[in-house]
């Protein structure tokens, strides 16, 4: 009786969390990374993952990238153990499309721990990622603690960086200081993802 | 190798030159005129799902009502075309910079620097005149569902589209639109992570009108009692269909003879919890990838057939010529456990009767998260015992009633009557779910999801009926409504469609899940070139007639 009462609640656990929620699971996927390695989310857990979604022809991508800001805190929460994830859902064809040869060329001037490659969308879709860039971070159980865009200044001058809090900066250090996410989520802003 | 990547990330994007801005001034008001090439576009004040709001400084700008950009599972809100946002502009002002973000399928930021020019004056007061206005009349109310939240419309707008203000707490897709004979109720969902707000602002773009400015406030929790609600109701009728009151009666009759407040409470256990099992089962079933709604219980030729020789034999046995359904019913009059046990056979001649009856209201009750779906079903129960439940527990209501008497044997001769209907019915079921087809009607084709696509990309309005033998509102809906010469000449101009689910089938399955259902009727129109819009489950002619003669303007 209670095994069924058990595998009652986990179905209905695991029904009612299609979409990503902050608190819940972060839903687990496994990419092809620029070399063709296969990772998945879940070999990561004990450490906080990042997931960024990238498109090297948005301007609002640029505007992170030109100015450094973006590397910055790749490197910065790299160095705290932090695994970083740059994730291409852009469809062949379409803008900021990478293959493996384009993503291991671009990695170089990167500091994430690899480009995963999601040519089909799918895990782009399975987040909900809507536009490039748009940032996920999970904690060290695989929670998802933070969903949303890099900052507060939905703009594409490069001149805001300076400005904006960044609120995944925000959510990681709170998180590694064992402190609740202040702002866990925000809107996402920049170019629609190329699905 | 780094300078390849910093040469493609720090490159001047490429030249904004697809959107042509121009600022003209008239009478201590201004307003900025974009003229965007073909395929191209700007933003309304809220983006969407991706985008950038235009920007004027020194200014503010007004918008007009944006349209919706589509792109794969994302959209948008803005501009194509020519589009002139109004602009108030402090005086003594010489030059302005207009900024904003020009996407086709890629995006580029633009920026204007703009001195303003006393010119075109009736494009300026014709633009401020297109600020949408407060319509305090337009919306009914707005009102939480889980993550949804409905706007609901005075009066009948298939073709309704609302945009709402606040960026980034709703997805842009346009959502669900439903249609009664005079309300309309359009549903948001909130994207993930958004708080929940407490009013909706938005505007209101319906064909016909002229935009308008809405904002209510949402409640919250209100929907939810009112479904208890309505599911309690449910129950109570259920009591008085064909299949089920016999039951009652019998019980009725039975505490007539052997009065206990006991049994009240062991038959509504019994009642709730066979609901709840059943709601419970189903909902890990479907969990589980199970392709089942509403109706399952009818799908199955072998549960069917069980169920038509169990009326037949409890019909059989009213009439007094055998014993064995009378013990299974009256097991209640003796012992609580027996009350129990005839809440559960109350529900299991009940089932079959919710699918015909109920099938729609419970499919969606299905389709909502586990707790909402499992309170609905409970509620349902509590509705079902409820007559019986008082009875027993009042005993002077049974004094309102006749003294046991021949008067018994007779009534029960009569409600044979129904029972023996109800298996005809499930054999008319059982006959069309062994194979035999129904009357083909040259009108409706057969239902398929790629048939529909083909039928709405040749610019048809098209019309598709979710439908079941044993759905006895369906059967009602086509003979009364769909099947009148005037409705089927309104539906003959664009082409209709028959998704028959007496049987199982994953695809409809999938389709009314799509739809946010888990049961039939369904009825869906596809406008011409545009979103799907749903009628209720009760149609009318004059309902059918007039949502596709609207669609059409």
């Amino acid at each position: 009786m209670k095994t069924i009462l058990a595998a009652v609640l986990l179905s209905l656990a695991s029904a009612a969390h299609a979409a990503p929620e902050l608190g819940k699971p972060a839903p687990d996927f496994t990419l092809s990374d620029q070399s063709g390695k296969p990772v998945k989310l879940s070999d990561s857990k004990g450490k906080f993952v990042v997931l960024e979604w990238f498109n090297e022809g948005c301007p609002f991508v640029q505007k992170h990238y030109g100015t450094r800001n973006m590397q910055g805190l790749q490197k910065k929460y790299g160095a705290k153990g932090v695994v970083w994830y740059t994730i291409v859902s852009s469809k062949e064809g379409k803008q900021g499309y990478l293959t493996p040869a384009d993503a291991s060329q671009r990695i170089k001037a990167m500091s994430s721990k690899a480009i995963l490659l999601d040519g089909k969308g799918e895990v782009g879709r399975l987040y909900g990622a809507k536009t490039t860039p748009h940032l996920f971070v999970v904690d060290k159980k695989g929670t998802l603690i933070y969903m949303g865009g890099i900052d507060d200044n939905p703009s594409a001058d490069p001149e805001d960086v300076k400005t904006a809090k960044n609120f995944v900066a925000a959510a990681l250090d709170e998180a590694m200081a064992g402190k609740p996410v202040s702002t866990p989520s925000s809107r996402p802003y920049g170019c629609s993802v190329k699905y | 190798m780094k300078s390849l990547l910093l040469a493609v990330l720090l490159a001047a994007p490429a030249s904004a030159a697809h959107v042509k801005a121009t600022l003209f001034v008239s009478g201590g008001v201004g307003a900025l005129r974009l003229v965007h090439d073909p395929h191209w576009h700007t933003y309304w004040i809220n983006p969407g799902d991706s985008g950038l709001a235009t920007k004027l400084t020194p200014g503010v700008l007004e918008f007009p009502a944006p349209e919706r950009i589509v792109a794969g599972p994302l959209t948008s809100f803005g501009y194509s075309g020519e589009v002139v946002l109004p602009a108030r502009i402090p005086k003594d002002v010489k030059t302005f910079t207009a900024t904003w973000l020009e996407c086709a399928e890629v995006c580029v930021p633009g920026k204007a620097v703009l001195t303003p020019r006393a010119e075109r004056h009736e494009l300026v007061s014709e633009a401020w005149e297109r600020i949408p206005q407060m319509d305090t009349s337009a919306a009914l109310g707005a009102s939480r569902r889980g993550d949804r939240v409905i706007l609901e419309l005075a009066g009948r707008h298939p073709l309704a589209e609302f945009f709402p203000t606040a960026p980034g707490a709703f997805e842009g897709a346009r959502g669900a639109v439903m249609v009664a004979p005079t309300r309309t109720e359009l549903t948001l969902t909130k994207a993930p992570g958004a708080p929940d707000l407490e009013a909706l602002s938005g505007v209101l773009v319906r064909p016909g009108l002229p935009p308008a400015m809405v904002s209510v406030p949402i409640a919250s929790g209100g929907v939810a009692a009112r479904n208890l609600l309505l599911a309690f109701l449910g129950g109570l009728l259920l009591n008085l269909m064909p299949c089920v009151f016999p039951v009652l009666a019998l019980k009725v009759t039975g505490l007539l003879e052997r009065p206990g407040r006991g049994h009240a409470l062991a038959y509504t256990a019994g009642v709730v919890t066979s609901f709840l099992a059943l709601a419970g089962g189903l909902i890990v079933a479907r969990a589980a990838g199970a392709s089942l709604g509403w109706g399952f219980q009818l799908q199955s030729p072998w549960v069917v057939g069980a169920l038509a020789a169990l009326f037949v034999a409890i019909g059989l046995n009213l009439l007094g010529l055998f014993e064995v359904g009378t013990r299974l019913m009256s097991l209640g009059a003796r012992s609580g456990g027996g009350s129990f046990t005839s809440g559960v056979f109350a529900v299991v001649v009940a089932a079959p009767c919710t699918a015909p009856f109920m099938g729609a209201a419970l499919g969606w009750a299905l389709s909502r998260p586990a707790w909402e779906a499992l309170a609905v079903f409970a509620a349902l129960g509590l509705g079902t015992a409820a007559p019986y439940a008082v009875l027993a527990s009042r005993p002077a209501l049974l004094g309102l009633l006749p003294r046991p008497g021949e008067w018994m044997v007779t009534l029960k001769k009569i409600l044979s009557i129904p029972m023996f209907t109800t298996a005809l019915w499930l054999l008319w079921v059982l006959w069309r779910l062994v194979g035999a087809p129904a009357a083909a009607d040259p009108l409706w084709k057969v239902w398929s999801p790629e048939a529909v696509q083909e039928a709405r990309a040749s610019g048809k309005t098209v019309f598709v009926d979710f439908t079941a033998a044993w759905c006895l509102s369906c059967q009602v809906n086509e003979r009364v409504v769909l099947s009148r010469p005037e409705v089927k000449a309104a539906l003959a101009k664009g082409l209709a469609f028959k998704a028959d689910w007496t049987d199982k089938d994953p695809v409809i399955e999938a389709e009314l899940a799509k739809h946010g259902r888990a049961g039939v009727p369904l009825y869906i129109v596809y406008p011409k070139g545009g979103d799907a819009v749903t009628l209720p489950e009760i149609l009318t002619p004059g309902l059918v007639l007039e949502t596709l003669g609207e669609l059409k303007k």
